[in-house]
C-alpha cells in the first residue's frame, strides 16, 4: 500500500522536475548511484525480518564494522578494487564477531527485538566514539591535524577508493551513464540472498520467524538460526557500508551512523515488507522509490519553498514511514 | 427456609450446531452442598459458566431455561455480575494480586472507609481503614479455620493457602448464598482437603449453600448432600448422598457403552521399544510426575486422563517445551539429553495437538508444510546448484511425496500450493499427520488426533494411524481424552490421574475401571 503513495508523490515530483527545467538525465544517473548505494543496506534487513526479529533497528552495529574494516585499509593507504575487497573483507569479519554477542542479546529479548535493538545501536556508537578517539592509526589523513591522534569525524576517501564502484565498467549512452559494475555488485548480493531463501538453510529461517514453536517442534535449533540470520544481517550491513562510503567519498565516524537505520527501514517498508516478512523485490521497488524522492525532493524544495525544508520533508517523510507501518501491522494483526 | 437458593429448569446451551447441555433441572436447598460429576465435555464447566453469568455464554447466544435464584428469576442478559445475586466463584486458576496482603486480596473492592464524612463527594478517594479491614480478613481466615497473619503478602503463600484465600474473599461478600468451588481439591495435598472440607461442612451451617465440582469422587461421597452426574451434556443421575455407591458413580459418570474393539490382539513378541523412568515434565496446568513406563514395539498405547492431568505432558516434555526430568530410553539408547532433532533422527517424531500454533506453518503451504521436516532434518527433497555449492528446493520430487501422501490420506485441495491457512481443520490435521509419516518414524507419539475435526476426517486419521502400525511396524502412542477411540484403537490404554499413572488398562476393561482410574484422587505423600 505504501508503495503506491510514494510513487504516486515521485510521480508528482518527477512533473514538477520536469515543469523547472531540471537536467532529468544527471538525475536519471544519480538515482541509479543513490539506489545502489544505499541498497545493501536495506537488503541487509531482510534476513532478521524474516527469522521473526524484526526490522533491525541495530543497522549502526553492522555499519560500524565495515568502517573498522575501511579504517584499516585507509590506514594501510590501501587504493581502488583492491582497498575495497580488503575493507569489506575485513568488515565481514568484525561484523561476524559482533554478530555473536548482538545476536545473543536479542535472543534473549525475544518479542522485543526491535526496541532493544534500537537501544543497542543507541549505545554501541558512544561506545565506539572511545575507540574512534583512541585507535593508534597512523596515517596522517585520519587523524586529527592539530595534536595528531585520534581518528576525525571525517576522512575523505579521494586519494584511495571513492567511486571506485560507480564508475567500474559503467557504460556511457550520451549523457546517460550506467554504474553497471555498481550495478553488479548489488545485483550479485541481492541474488545470493534470493537464492539462500531458496535453500533448507533459507528456508528454515523463515519458519522460524513465521511460528518458531513449529520450528522447534521440527527438531530445529531456534536460537543456531535467529543467530545465523544475525551474523547474514550484519556482513551485508558492513559490506553496505563500504560500498556506501565509496559512493558518498568519505568516512563518516563518531555519531554518523546513529540514525542510518531509520531510512533504510522506512525504504523496506514503502517496498510492501510486512512487520514479518521482507523479499529482495520490496527492497529493490522501496530502496530507489524512497532515494528517487530524496534526490528529488532536494532540488525541488530549493527551487520552490525555502532551501531548508527539503530536509524536514526527509524526516517527515522517513520517521512517517515506520508509524504508518507499525499501524497497518497491527491493525492486520502481527500475530494473526 | 424451604425456598431452594438456586433451581434450574430446563437448562440447555448450544454452541453453534452442537448441543453441550441438555435440559438441566435441579434445585438447591440454603445449607445444601450438591456435588457435580462428569468427565472431559460432559458440560460441567459450561453449566458453571452459565450460571456465574460468564461472558462466553453471552457471546454465543446465551442458554435456554430458566435459572432461579432464591426465587427470584436470573437476568439471561446479565454479564459477570454473579455477585448482585449472592454467588460466588472460586475458578481452579487463581484470581489473586500477589504483591497484595492476604488482607487487601480480601477486601479488595469491598474496604472499609475511616469516615463517611463528605462521603458523596469525594466517592473513590476516602481514606481505606485498613486496621478494620485487616481484622475482619482475619476474622473470615479464622471461620474457614486458618491460621495465618493477614498481613502476609500472598505471594509468599503456599497453593492451598491461596485456595482458601480464594474462599474466604467470596464470603467477605456481603449476603453470599452460594459458593462455587471448581475443582477446589486438585492442587491440595490430603490434609488440606480435608482441612478444607471441614471448613465447608461448617459454612454450610451458617445457611451457604454449596456447588462442588471434583473428579475425585471420595471426596464428593464424603463432603456432598447431593450428587449430579453429567455425560454428554445430559442428566444421568441425580442422587441422594448414600443411595449410591462409589462404584456405581464411577460406572455413571464414564457410561456403560459396548464398543468393539479393532485391535483385539496379542502382541507377538513383548520387546520393549522404550522406557521411561520417573519422567516428570513441568508443564503448567498439565504436569506429569513419576511416569514409568514401557512401550512396546508395534504396539498401538493410549494415554488418557481428565484434562489438565498430565496426558499431553509426555509429548510436550519429548519435544523439550517444558523442563523435564527423569531417564528415557528408546532402541537400547539413551535418549534422555538428545536434542529433539536427535531424537527425531533416532527415529521418534511428535505430533503436538496445537494444529495451529505448533503444528503448521499457517501461511505456507500444503507442499511446504509435510516436506518441511525431512527437507530440513534429512535434507530430502533438495538437489545441489551452482556444483554444490548451494542446495536448494527440489520440487520434482517434493511433488512427486507430496502427492503420494494428499492420495493416501485425502487432502482435500484445490493445489499443492494452497496456503494452508485456508484448509478445514481436518486437512489441517492430515497435513500434519503426513509430515509426520513422511519422517517414517519407529515410534510416533500423537496428541489429540482427532480434535475439532468432522468425522469423516476422523476416521480417515485414525484409519491412516492404524494402517502405518500394522503395515510399517510402528510404533503408536496415542494421547487422547477421546476415551472411545482409544478403545477401539489401543493394546493398552494408560490412565493418568493428578500427574501421575493411576492404571493401565485393557481397552476392554469395563467402565467402572476406568471411571475409578480416572478419579483415582490424593497423592498419599503429600506433595
Amino acid at each position: 500500500m505504501a508503495y503506491k503513495i510514494i510513487a504516486g508523490f515521485l510521480v508528482l515530483l518527477v512533473a514538477l522536475a520536469f515543469h523547472l527545467h531540471m537536467d532529468m538525465i544527471v538525475l536519471l544517473n544519480l538515482s541509479f548511484i543513490k539506489f545502489a548505494m544505499n541498497g545493501l543496506l536495506v537488503l541487509s534487513l531482510i534476513p532478521m525480518l524474516n527469522a521473526g526479529m524484526g526490522m533491525n533497528f541495530g543497522l549502526p552495529v553492522g555499519i560500524t564494522a565495515g568502517l573498522i574494516g575501511m579504517c584499516i585499509a585507509v590506514n594501510f593507504k590501501l587504493t581502488g578494487l583492491v582497498g575495497l575487497l580488503i575493507s569489506a573483507l575485513l568488515g565481514g569479519f568484525i561484523a561476524l564477531a559482533f554478530s555473536e554477542v548482538y545476536g545473543r542479546i536479542l535472543i534473549a529479548v525475544k518479542g522485543r527485538e526491535e526496541i532493544a535493538s534500537t537501544f543497542i545501536g543507541f549505545s554501541f556508537i558512544p561506545l565506539m566514539n572511545f575507540f574512534w578517539s583512541l585507535v593508534p592509526f597512523s596515517n596522517r589523513q585520519m587523524l586529527y591535524p592539530i595534536g595528531g591522534s585520534g581518528l576525525r569525524p571525517r576522512i575523505g576517501l579521494n586519494p584511495y577508493f571513492t567511486s571506485t564502484l560507480d564508475q567500474l565498467w559503467s557504460i556511457k549512452v550520451g549523457n546517460f551513464v550506467l554504474p553497471f559494475g555498481l550495478l553488479l555488485v548489488y545485483g550479485i548480493i541481492a541474488g545470493l540472498i534470493h537464492y539462500f531463501f531458496k535453500t533448507t538453510s533459507g528456508k528454515s529461517i523463515c519458519a522460524v520467524g513465521e511460528n518458531d514453536a513449529f520450528a522447534k517442534a521440527s527438531g530445529l535449533n531456534v536460537k543456531k538460526i535467529k543467530l545465523l540470520s544475525v551474523r547474514i544481517s550484519l556482513v551485508i550491513a558492513a559490506v553496505g557500508i563500504v560500498v556506501y562510503a565509496q559512493s558518498f567519498g568519505f568516512l563518516e565516524l563518531y555519531d554518523a551512523p546513529l540514525m542510518m537505520a531509520f531510512p533504510a527501514v522506512s525504504a523496506l517498508l514503502i517496498g510492501g515488507a510486512s512487520a514479518k516478512k521482507g523479499t529482495i523485490i520490496h527492497a529493490i521497488i522501496g530502496t530507489y522509490l524512497f532515494q528517487s524522492i530524496y534526490l528529488l525532493s532536494v532540488p525541488i524544495a530549493n527551487e520552490l519553498l525555502l532551501p531548508e525544508i527539503s530536509e524536514i520533508v526527509r524526516n517527515i517523510i522517513t520517521n512517517g514511514i515506520i508509524l504508518y507501518a507499525l499501524l497497518i501491522s497491527e491493525k492486520g494483526g502481527r500475530y494473526a | 427456609m424451604n425456598k431452594p437458593i438456586l433451581e434450574l429448569n430446563h437448562v440447555g446451551k448450544h454452541y453453534g450446531q452442537h448441543e453441550v447441555l441438555k435440559d438441566i433441572n435441579f434445585s438447591l436447598m440454603p445449607g445444601k452442598i450438591l456435588g457435580i460429576i462428569g468427565a472431559n465435555g460432559s458440560g460441567k464447566s459450561t453449566l458453571m459458566n452459565i450460571i456465574f453469568g460468564h461472558q462466553v455464554i453471552k457471546n454465543t447466544g446465551g442458554y435456554t431455561g430458566v435459572i432461579k435464584v432464591d426465587g427470584q428469576r436470573m437476568d439471561v442478559n446479565y454479564e459477570g455480575n454473579a455477585t448482585q445475586y449472592g454467588i460466588g466463584m472460586v475458578h481452579q486458576e487463581f484470581a489473586l494480586f500477589p504483591k497484595l496482603t492476604i488482607a487487601e486480596n480480601i477486601k479488595l473492592g469491598n474496604e472499609n472507609i475511616v469516615k463517611d464524612f463528605a462521603k458523596h463527594v469525594l466517592k473513590d478517594y476516602l481514606l481505606i481503614d485498613h486496621k478494620k479491614d485487616q481484622m475482619e480478613a482475619q476474622e473470615k481466615l479464622e471461620s474457614l479455620g486458618l491460621e495465618i497473619d493477614a498481613s502476609m503478602l500472598v505471594d509468599h503463600m503456599s497453593i492451598s493457602v491461596k485456595q482458601f484465600i480464594e474462599i474466604a474473599r467470596e464470603l467477605d461478600r456481603n449476603h453470599l448464598k452460594l459458593l462455587i468451588l471448581d475443582e477446589p481439591t486438585a492442587v491440595l495435598n490430603d490434609k488440606d482437603s480435608q482441612l478444607l472440607i471441614t471448613a465447608l461442612k461448617k459454612l454450610v451451617k451458617k445457611g451457604i449453600s454449596v456447588l462442588f465440582i471434583s473428579h475425585r469422587l471420595e471426596e464428593v461421597m464424603c463432603l456432598c448432600d447431593h450428587l449430579l452426574v453429567l455425560r454428554d451434556g445430559e442428566t444421568v443421575g441425580y442422587y441422594e448422598n448414600g443411595s449410591i455407591t462409589l462404584d456405581q458413580l464411577a460406572i455413571e459418570m464414564i457410561g456403560e457403552k459396548v464398543q468393539k474393539t479393532v485391535s483385539n490382539r496379542a502382541l507377538d513378541t513383548k520387546e520393549v521399544q522404550m522406557r521411561f523412568e520417573n519422567f516428570q515434565v513441568d508443564y503448567p496446568g498439565e504436569a506429569l510426575e513419576n511416569f514409568s513406563l514401557e512401550i512396546y514395539k508395534g504396539e498401538v498405547l493410549g494415554i488418557t486422563s481428565l484434562s489438565g492431568h498430565g496426558k499431553l505432558a509426555v509429548a510436550k516434555g519429548l519435544i523439550g517445551f517444558y523442563p523435564t526430568r527423569g531417564a528415557i530410553h528408546m532402541n537400547g539408547l539413551d535418549i534422555t539429553n538428545l536434542t529433539y532433532q536427535e531424537k527425531i533422527t533416532k527415529g521418534l517424531y511428535v505430533l503436538c495437538e496445537d494444529r495451529k500454533n505448533v503444528g503448521l506453518l499457517l501461511e505456507h503451504s500444503i507442499g511446504e508444510n509435510i516436506v518441511f521436516t525431512a527437507q530440513q532434518l534429512y535434507r530430502k527433497y533438495s538437489k545441489p546448484h551452482f556444483g554444490g555449492l548451494m542446495k536448494l528446493y527440489d520440487k520434482a520430487s517434493a511433488d512427486k511425496a507430496v502427492s503420494k501422501y494428499c492420495e493416501q490420506l485425502d487432502i482435500v485441495c484445490r493445489s499443492h500450493q494452497q496456503v494452508v491457512k485456508t484448509l478445514s481443520g481436518g486437512n489441517q490435521q492430515k497435513v500434519c499427520l503426513a509430515r509426520s509419516l513422511s519422517l517414517e518414524p519407529d515410534i510416533l507419539f500423537v496428541s489429540e488426533p482427532t480434535r475439532g475435526i468432522d468425522i469423516a476426517a476422523k476416521e480417515k486419521v485414525l484409519q491412516s494411524l492404524i494402517e502405518s502400525n500394522r503395515k510399517d511396524k510402528m510404533t503408536l502412542v496415542i494421547a487422547s481424552s477421546e476415551l472411545e477411540e482409544l478403545k477401539r484403537l489401543c493394546d493398552r490404554i494408560v490412565v493418568l490421574s493428578e500427574g501421575r499413572i493411576s492404571a493401565i488398562l485393557s481397552p476392554d476393561a469395563s467402565a467402572k475401571e476406568f471411571g475409578l482410574a480416572f478419579s483415582k484422587g490424593g497423592s498419599s505423600d503429600g506433595l
